[in-house]
């Protein structure tokens, strides 16, 4: 039987503050355009982005895999 | 932090790598297959030595919880070769750069693929010397404008992989840091491969090759060059073009007798064991 339910799950995005250094890859690597540069200054010393569109998330994982210092982590939330 | 990282780290760091730097992401995809092979049964990290020459690249393996040796500059392989003759339970594998391992230590690692000692080699091909300032290296594309070649380059690039085929080695592959997923498998395939296994990943350098060769300053934008500009080994004619282009894919996978198995036979039988 098909059920016509869709279930819609919800990801919180978590970017380390201490480790991010502000390269902009996942800004522009997210297909959903998640991230957007922020005014915060993270502990490098460099404005970090921030997660502004996280509804959006789909869990892709595309800014977990680029990200050159293992800054983000992506929690799935049913 | 990443859950895979913080198991195998050190300590919670910043790695020194700059902002958008290739070395960083060759980390977490080495990290990836040493912890898909341990949830396999099929590595123990405590068998597993890590080498690092001189250069960006050769911090890599310091920030994981193995045993590491920080190595002379372009020595890495002969010090790799001896921990693997002493030892050859040991899984021992260098990560060196382009200088470190094509430039100043071109002969051991030619001499290394001719032997087939069972060490694997994980070079990182910038394309130029980063850590000096940008300088001209063996593998800078022609007619790039350098610090040290302010009208353009006239050297004809090395290719690492062709020169590894030729001298011997028996695993051979090329990836670049856009191609995620095919180099951790690349990573598992050459830690399971018993010989001289040589891994190039083209990874960008924004601060000198991205500003001053391409003209690119975006580590996102240099990953878009890579990924449209390199072309599969199985995708290749014999008239396609070369020139600019990256040949990734895996090269060559074949088995020889390797060249700790023989020095031990030999001592074996020297001795009256065998």
């Amino acid at each position: 039987m098909i059920q016509n339910k869709v279930t819609k799950y919800k990801f919180s995005v978590i970017i380390d503050q201490d480790l991010c250094k502000g390269c902009e890859i996942c800004v522009e690597k997210c297909p959903f355009k998640v991230f957007e540069m922020s005014n915060i200054v993270g502990g490098y010393g460099v404005p970090i982005p921030q997660a502004i569109r996280e509804d959006k998330c789909t869990g892709c994982n595309v800014c977990v895999i680029f990200c050159p210092e293992m800054a983000i982590t992506i929690k799935k939330e049913a | 932090m990443l859950e895979v990282a913080e198991k195998y780290f050190r300590k919670k760091t910043r790695t020194i790598f700059c902002p958008g730097c290739g070395d960083g992401q060759v980390l977490h995809y080495f990290i990836d297959a040493i912890d898909q092979l341990k949830s396999e049964n099929k590595l123990d990290t405590k068998r597993l030595v890590l080498i690092g020459g001189i250069g960006c690249s050769g911090w890599i393996p310091t920030y994981i919880n193995v045993d590491v040796m920080h190595v002379l500059h372009g020595r890495a392989i002969p010090v790799a070769t001896g921990i693997k003759l002493a030892n050859p339970d040991l899984e021992v594998v260098v990560f060196s750069g382009d200088g470190d391992n094509l430039s100043i230590g071109g002969n051991h690692f030619i001499h290394a693929a001719r032997r087939n000692v069972g060490i694997k080699v994980v070079m990182l091909n910038n394309m130029l010397y980063g850590m000096t300032g940008g300088q001209l290296a063996p593998t800078t594309p022609h007619g790039a404008v350098t610090h040290t070649t302010p009208y353009k380059s006239v050297d004809t690039p090395f290719d690492g992989c062709e020169l590894a085929k030729t001298a011997g080695a028996t695993y051979v592959a090329r990836w670049t840091t856009a191609h995620a997923r095919e180099l951790v498998i690349a990573f598992r395939e050459m830690l399971l491969h018993k010989g001289f296994a040589y891994v190039e990943v083209i990874s960008q350098c924004p601060t000198y090759f991205g500003r001053y060769v391409l003209g690119e300053d975006n580590p996102s934008a240099i990953l878009t060059y890579f990924l449209k500009n390199s072309v599969r080994v199985d995708n290749l004619s014999e008239n396609s073009d070369r020139i600019g282009r990256f040949i990734i894919g895996k090269m060559l996978d074949i088995t020889k007798p390797t060249y700790e198995d023989e020095v031990w036979d030999q001592v074996k039988k020297l001795k009256g064991v065998i």
